[in-house]
């Protein structure tokens, strides 16, 4: 099981992550914008849909390190309001 | 002596070294404790400091310094000086330098907060050295793209059937990133495709040859460096990248088993000369095979992403050491290749490596060897040679751009950082590109060569040093380090020192590129000087406060 375990890991460091590497990294990045602004509430920051995305939650999937990303990202909110300028 | 039982010896001794030199390692110096948080959980941000399984830190780690570096070195040498020396140096220097390095500076970024070298260097030497890192790598990286571009162009002009597949390469590179980014096809049909693309270019530049001029394709490939440079990394950056990685994996193990199908004797000299065109065998051995043996580069890949992502730092002997060792296999290999399938010296047939060396370049004489090699498995020889000659191509177009795109961060980054029009990615790239022509200027890759070698053993004398200056801090044995760290350091001032007055001054009013090659060592010899003075300095502060 361990060497099945080291073969694909060592194809996909070699081979795939050269292709799917950044993009598998810009897709987390979106996702956890995504997370943080559907849980904005939480963070202490009034959300007009809050009651909206209420029904939301239960369908989200929230690993245990989410918020240890969200602190280690301390550019992170300034980055995604600069992106949302103009919406409100 | 036959070429197979080297090989096996070879592949024994690095099996024999990471085992047993390498716990040895860790058990006197780095001592890797489980129990100490990596960087990669202790500041993980879901980004940059992830932790990664160790076979797949191993596979980016192993693509990242793998290249045409090892490839082009060994065949110099042994063309220079024989294939003992070289044999001897690419086993000795792997186990004992390269190694070390590798896994030193991975393990030495981990503990300090997965950091690139630099900036450990910035903080255990001092702030110049940080600097100075820059300017050697910056100068390997411009060094790099003037004698990829002279080789390859000297390739294509003495063998035109290979114009088709390599210009053929990066455009079914931006199909295959198309196909694959954008129609969403599966990547293992995509690059089942992809290959039979290949052979089918492969046919095709031998049905139509193009026929052009040194000088055209020179052009050519730095404007091809310039361009690609410049654009997306998904277009064509990544597909390219990708495909190489697929064809040079494939070679080594094609290459290998051809190898020892084969098993040809080994018909060059055990030493040629100690003393060859290009300089005497001591110091010039130890600057022509950089990659093969030790690079500075490996450290700041190992210390730039991999440090950031190692789990568990019982893993660092594993991907640091381990991707060094698979280096050390892969020059080895090609020494093989020349030394075992090629006849020495020049003559009329097909296979006399000095002629092919001399009239078509390192790429001819590695594909021809390899294609040799390989046809004994019953493949054709013209369709191995092409290959052959292909695979090192693909990696010498492949370090082409990526060091021109490096080469502008690095400008970028430390050198220019506050001058506004430098902040033009068109510009930044445009001063690699216009100064690499003018080291180009000479035409010779025999010369330009060992000028790269000196600028990149300087990064690594330099990372050796930062080591030793960090390990002397933290109370742990410093020669393990120090030593290689000296020794690289006198190799490559003595080194540029002779082709600095035997080489490029004596023809620099009359030659351009010589002129500018001249200037270069001058900074490199200095800033060098500098380098080793602040380094001893740091050391001995340290070492001084460790025993009072």
């Amino acid at each position: 099981m361990e060497i099945k375990e080291w073969i694909k890991g060592f194809f996909k460091g070699t081979f795939g992550d050269i292709l799917f590497g950044d993009l598998e990294r810009e897709t987390k990045e979106r996702e956890e914008i995504l997370l943080t602004l559907l849980l904005l509430h939480f963070a202490g920051l009034e959300n007009p849909l809050y009651f909206y995305l209420l029904e939301v939650l239960p369908y989200l999937k929230i690993d245990e390190n989410f918020m240890r990303r969200i602190i280690a990202k301390e550019e992170l909110l300034p980055v995604l309001f600069s992106r949302y300028e103009g919406w409100a | 002596m036959n070429a197979a039982i080297i090989a096996i010896v070879g592949i024994l001794w690095f099996y024999l070294v990471y085992r047993f030199y390498g716990r040895h390692l860790d058990r006197k110096v780095i001592k890797p404790d489980d129990s100490r948080e990596t960087p990669a959980n202790s500041l993980y941000d879901g980004v940059d400091y992830v932790p990664a399984h160790p076979a797949v830190l191993f596979g980016h780690h192993f693509s990242s310094i793998a290249g045409a570096g090892p490839i082009v070195g060994p065949i110099l040498a042994y063309s220079l000086f024989g294939w003992v020396p070289a044999l001897l140096w690419i086993l000795l220097g792997t186990a004992f330098i390269g190694m070390v390095h590798d896994y030193f500076s991975l393990m030495t970024s981990v503990r300090n907060r997965g950091v690139s070298i630099a900036e450990v260097a910035e903080e255990v030497i001092s702030k110049t050295a940080k600097w100075l890192f820059s300017i050697f790598v910056w100068f390997a990286l411009v060094l790099v793209v003037a004698v990829f571009s002279v080789i390859t162009a000297k390739t294509l002009e003495a063998k035109p059937q290979i114009a088709i597949p390599t210009l053929g390469l990066i455009v079914l590179a931006i199909f295959f990133g198309l196909a694959v980014y954008r129609l969403k096809v599966r990547v293992i049909p995509a690059t089942l495709i992809a290959w039979g693309f290949i052979f089918g270019l492969v046919w095709l530049g031998y049905l139509y040859p193009i026929r052009a001029n040194f000088n055209t394709w020179f052009y050519v490939f730095l404007l091809y460096a310039f361009i690609a440079s410049g654009l997306p990394v998904w277009f064509l950056l990544q597909p390219r990248d990708y495909l190489s990685m697929t064809i040079l994996f494939v070679g080594l193990l094609v290459g290998y088993a051809g190898l020892f199908a084969l098993h040809p004797h080994i018909n060059g000299p055990v030493l040629h000369s100690f003393s060859s065109t290009q300089g005497p065998l001591v110091p010039m051995l130890f600057i022509i095979i950089a990659c093969g043996a030790i690079s500075g580069f490996h450290s700041l890949v190992a210390s730039g992403t991999t440090a950031k992502q190692l789990k568990r730092e019982s893993h660092g002997r594993i991907v640091g050491s381990g991707a060094m060792i698979f280096e050390g296999i892969l020059a080895l290999l090609v020494l093989l290749l020349m030394a075992g399938a090629l006849k020495w010296g020049s003559g009329s047939g097909n296979f006399f490596f000095g002629s092919i060396l001399s009239k078509k370049g390192p790429i001819v004489a590695f594909g021809t060897g390899f294609g040799k090699a390989v046809s004994s498995l019953g493949i054709s020889l013209s369709l191995a040679t092409a290959f052959g000659i292909l695979m090192l191509n693909a990696f010498v177009l492949t370090s082409l751009d990526t060091a021109v795109r490096l080469s502008r961060f690095v400008f970028q980054e430390a050198i220019a950082k506050d001058v506004k029009p430098f902040n033009n990615r068109w510009l930044a790239s445009f001063i690699g590109v216009a100064i690499a022509w003018a080291f180009a200027a000479t035409n010779s890759w025999k010369v330009i060569w060992p000028a790269f070698g000196g600028a990149n053993q300087l990064v690594a004398a330099l990372s050796l040093f930062t080591i030793s200056a960090y390990l002397a801090g933290v109370k742990k044995p410093v020669l393990y380090s120090l030593i290689p760290a000296l020794f690289m350091w006198l190799v490559t001032e003595s080194a540029l020192f002779y082709l600095l007055v035997f080489k490029f001054a004596p023809n620099a009013f009359k030659d351009f590129g010589k002129l500018m090659l001249a200037l270069v060592t001058v900074v490199l010899i200095v800033l060098g000087l500098m380098v080793g003075y602040e380094a001893l300095s740091a050391i001995k502060r340290k070492w001084k406060l460790k025993n009072g």
